[in-house]
């Protein structure tokens, strides 16, 4: 167990050594005269050959010492850096990688190795005895003049620094990320107290005013009529002594528990403030903690880029083309699970440009340009995303062709106009390759749509850029990290969901009118797009859409906007996304699963998916009968304890309600959801109940939806007023429950116009 | 239990180890049993967030302190009627360390031995789990 966990320990240090070996020997190709980072290369060579050692691990540590060896004797200027010791070196190095591929794989070292390489040692060091003098050497495992100096190093660099795997660092980011959840969770907690104290301030305002109100009233009229019984006061005038009667003992009574809740709610919104703001520290400090630990886990761009360097000089080599290889942004950090997620996308790309972009030498000639084709690879980050350009300056994309081949394989018709943009888009489509015959550097039969499509599933987007005769350039933009997403919310047929923000390009808000239903589109500024309806992918039925509802449009391909339509937008936020798991892996059509403040969890969309592939008809649930849509109903009231207490009665027989303090926000609601039935007060602040009763008969509403008055005021007069405009039913509080509920299920019986 | 601890004269010690080895349980009256080993605990299921496009078996996820379990109705998988019920528990299991739940009316229950149609978990986990 020990030595498996110091083989791990090896195996990332090892990583590192070949790193530096590798563009060490690729610096040394380039100029074999500069030898002044051999001493570098020579260190990490002795570093891995002593800490394979340490692991037992013989075979590694006999290679690595070869390499010391040609390096000490390159540094020591006995041997002279020609094409065959670079050749012998780029070799070797690529033995010790196989040997530790295979320890990474747990396999044993392959023994063999050893001596093919002792074996090639012979040709670039004839006449030395080094291979002799090594495996009698070796037998004492690590000896050592140069002991002492290493350990003294290797000191000073762990007083700086300490490993730390890469689970830890994942358990650490889950832990910032339940974190999240929870301050969420507070959040949007106090902002609901802090609702409720506004209401329990206006409520005790209007009873303070009642009560003025009342004693004003009659504090001249009572005086008179009432004769006092306390004999004690018998003897004193009016002036004598303040005596209080009833009402004024009552009304001071009232004012004086009102001044106690008023300091109490003082107290307590005192509380909340403070409260919210040590929340929102909280959430300063949970974010910085966030990017503390996401930068550990990132890797500088540069290790990335450095991997394409041997790939890129051999696939130039193989086509007879001259490439250079260009890096920037080298120290842009980018998270390591998309660092490794990248590379195949990256390579796909790179590869595509030196077999098609890249022009071999005599035609670059030809062209006026350098008979050295550049390919660079630049990455820089902008704001929460990382933008990594791959750029060529080869002949750049035929669009000709490609609209040709776009049309042979029916992607678009014959004479069909579009956008340089889109016409570049259909690159990303499935199956489509300009290149008819696959060849060894480029073709796997895998396109750029497998390209996109692993960008998405990081939820991340390409673009490419392309000019006739000077290049092309794909511009990969990602999200920092992977964990931690920005999504939106919002719900369809009942079910709440996210997206990734990353992936949305705008949110809309879209008239149902406009949305047609044969062509798929709706209107986005001067054009239309298409436009799917997500309740009709996924087979549900839409809930709570008004006149209008909400669209996601999605850039999914450069070019190509997608607008999802859903029923209702409902927020944006932080939030972990975590995977379905195996069990649910091959739902493609879900990225993983969000868990929101209150610990609801939300299907995270996979738009791509959705709006790409067809839905597969073995997944198709069978049709169980027309669910019931919920009926909606709007309470109309300026006491938020009827609010409440209406809500909660109909909530439990399954209705649906909307809630608003006065007519005037009834009629905002009425405008943005369907409502079946409305329950109102008369007496409201802003818009009374009759007003909007004559409203609603302004709009023509009165007829299609039945109004229900829930009053107080229990006249005759009052009665017929409300009839007269229009009101179907009147109910005079306090009022029984089983009465509300049955005048409700009576009203909404008959059959509505919608 | 109370009760039957007062009406039995059967001694403590008895009593003591019984070796629980199923967890069974009945679906539409048919009874079911699985390996204690696969068993991770036995929950009240709450609430249960559909996946729209899935098979009509799994009827969506539901949290588990924070963890996302994958439900499978027994009853839709296996074509057998059973009646609604108001109260419902969920018999969560684990495979290759996925988590996943079988959905159960009445209260599922430990003991000795198999009883009715034993499910082999792993084998179910393979066969049923979406690729």
């Amino acid at each position: 167990m020990a030595e498996k966990g110091l083989r791990d320990f090896f195996l990332a240090e090892a990583e590192e050594h070949l790193v530096v070996l590798e563009k060490g020997f690729l610096e040394l190709e380039k100029n074999p005269s500069e030898l002044s980072g051999i001493q570098e290369l020579f260190r990490a060579a002795h570093s891995l050959k002593g800490s394979a050692a340490l692991v037992k691990l013989d075979t590694t540590s006999k290679v690595a010492h070869n390499l010391e060896d040609v390096l000490e004797s390159i540094r020591d200027g006995n041997t002279s850096v020609t094409g065959p010791v670079i050749d012998w070196l780029l070799h070797t190095l690529d033995a010790i990688k196989l040997l530790i591929s295979e320890i990474t794989l747990g396999n044993p070292e392959i023994i063999e190795i050893a001596a093919e390489v002792e074996e090639s040692l012979k040709e670039i060091l004839p006449g030395e005895e080094t291979a002799k003098s090594i495996s009698v050497k070796e037998k004492k495992a690590v000896p050592e003049k140069r002991q002492v100096p290493r350990r003294r190093e290797d000191i000073e660099v762990l007083s700086n620094y300490v490993r730390v795997h890469v689970d830890n660092i994942e358990q650490m980011m889950n832990l910032v990320g339940e974190l999240t959840i929870l301050k969420n969770y507070l959040l949007s907690e106090t902002g609901g107290i802090l609702d409720l104290k506004d209401e329990i301030d206006y409520a005790g305002s209007r009873l303070i005013k009642e009560i003025d109100d009342f004693s004003s009233k009659y504090a001249y009229s009572i005086p008179d009529k009432i004769t006092y019984v306390d004999a004690l006061l018998e003897d004193f005038r009016e002036l004598e002594f303040d005596r209080y009667d009833e009402l004024n003992l009552f009304t001071h009574k009232l004012h004086e528990i009102m001044d106690d809740i008023t300091e109490a709610l003082k107290d307590s919104a005192n509380f909340l403030v403070r409260f919210s703001d040590h929340i929102r520290m909280i959430d300063r400090i949970n974010m910085e903690m966030r990017e503390t630990i996401s930068r550990s886990r990132m890797v500088e761009a540069g290790r990335l880029f450095q991997r394409f360097t041997r790939t890129i000089r051999d696939l130039a080599h193989r086509s007879d083309k001259k490439v250079r290889f260009i890096v920037s942004g080298t120290e842009t950090r980018i998270d390591r699970v998309i660092f490794e997620r990248l590379f195949d996308p990256l390579l796909h790309i790179i590869r595509n440009a030196i077999s098609h972009g890249i022009e071999d030498p005599e035609e670059r000639v030809s062209k006026g340009k350098s008979k050295v084709g550049r390919i660079s690879l630049a990455a820089r980050r902008e704001g929460n995303s990382v933008v990594i350009d791959v750029k060529d300056d080869g002949r750049g994309i035929d669009l000709g062709a490609v609209y040709r081949k776009a049309v042979r394989l029916g992607i678009l018709q014959k004479g069909e106009r579009l956008t340089k943009v889109r016409l570049l888009g259909i690159l990303f489509s499935p199956g489509f390759t300009t290149l008819e015959e696959t060849d060894i550097t480029s073709g796997r039969g895998v396109g750029l749509d497998v390209v996109r499509e692993t960008i998405a599933e990081m939820n991340g987007r390409i673009t490419v850029a392309t000019s006739e005769g000077k290049g092309t350039i794909f511009r990969i933009r990602l999200p920092l990290t992977l964990i931690i997403v920005n999504t939106v919310r919002f719900t369809a047929g009942g079910i709440e969901f996210v997206v990734p923000s990353s992936l949305i390009q705008e949110l809309i808000e879209v008239d149902v009118l406009e949305y047609d239903t044969e062509a798929e589109t709706v209107p986005l500024r001067e054009t239309r797009v298409e436009a799917k309806d997500l309740c009709k992918l996924l087979r549900l039925n839409p809930e709570g859409r008004g006149s209008k509802t909400h669209a996601i449009v999605f850039n999914l391909m450069p070019g190509n906007q997608v607008a999802l339509l859903v029923d209702e937008i409902t927020g944006q936020e932080e939030t972990v996304i975590k995977p379905l798991g195996k069990f649910l892996e091959g739902m493609k059509y879900y990225s993983g699963v969000s868990i929101s403040a209150g610990g609801r969890l939300m299907p995270v969309l996979n738009p791509v998916a959705l709006l790409e592939q067809p839905v597969e008809t073995e997944f198709l649930q069978p049709e169980i009968g027309e669910p019931e849509r919920k009926q909606n109903i709007l309470i109309v009231d300026d006491s938020l304890s009827i609010r409440k207490f209406v809500s909660i009665i109909l909530q439990q027989k399954g209705y649906m309600v909307y809630t608003a303090s006065n007519g005037m926000e009834a009629l905002a609601v009425i405008d943005e959801h369907p409502v079946d039935l409305i329950i109102t007060d008369l007496e409201m602040p802003v818009m009374h109940g009759y007003e909007l009763l004559r409203e609603l008969r302004r709009k023509g509403l009165s007829e299609t939806i039945p109004v229900v008055i829930l009053t107080s005021r229990g006249s005759e007069k009052h009665k017929e007023k409300a009839a007269s405009l229009g009101a179907k039913e009147y109910l005079v509080k306090p009022f029984e429950e089983a009465l509300l509920l049955e005048t409700v299920r009576g009203q909404l019986k008959t059959p509505q116009f919608r | 239990m109370v009760e039957d601890i007062e009406n039995s004269d059967t001694p403590e010690e008895e009593y003591a180890t019984p070796e629980l080895k199923a967890c069974i349980f009945s679906v539409g009256g048919q009874e079911f049993s699985v390996d204690m080993g696969y068993l991770k605990g036995i929950a009240e299921l709450s609430a249960i967030v559909p996946l729209p496009l899935s098979p009509s078996y799994i009827e969506g996820i539901t949290s588990l302190r924070g963890v996302a379990v994958p439900v499978v109705n027994l009853a839709t998988l296996k074509d057998i009627q059973e009646e609604k019920a108001a109260e419902r528990w969920l018999i969560v299991l684990e495979v290759e360390r996925t988590l996943f739940g079988i959905t159960v009316n009445e209260m599922p229950d430990l003991v000795a031995d198999y009883r009715g149609e034993l499910i082999d978990v792993p084998d179910f986990f393979e066969t049923y789990r979406l690729r």
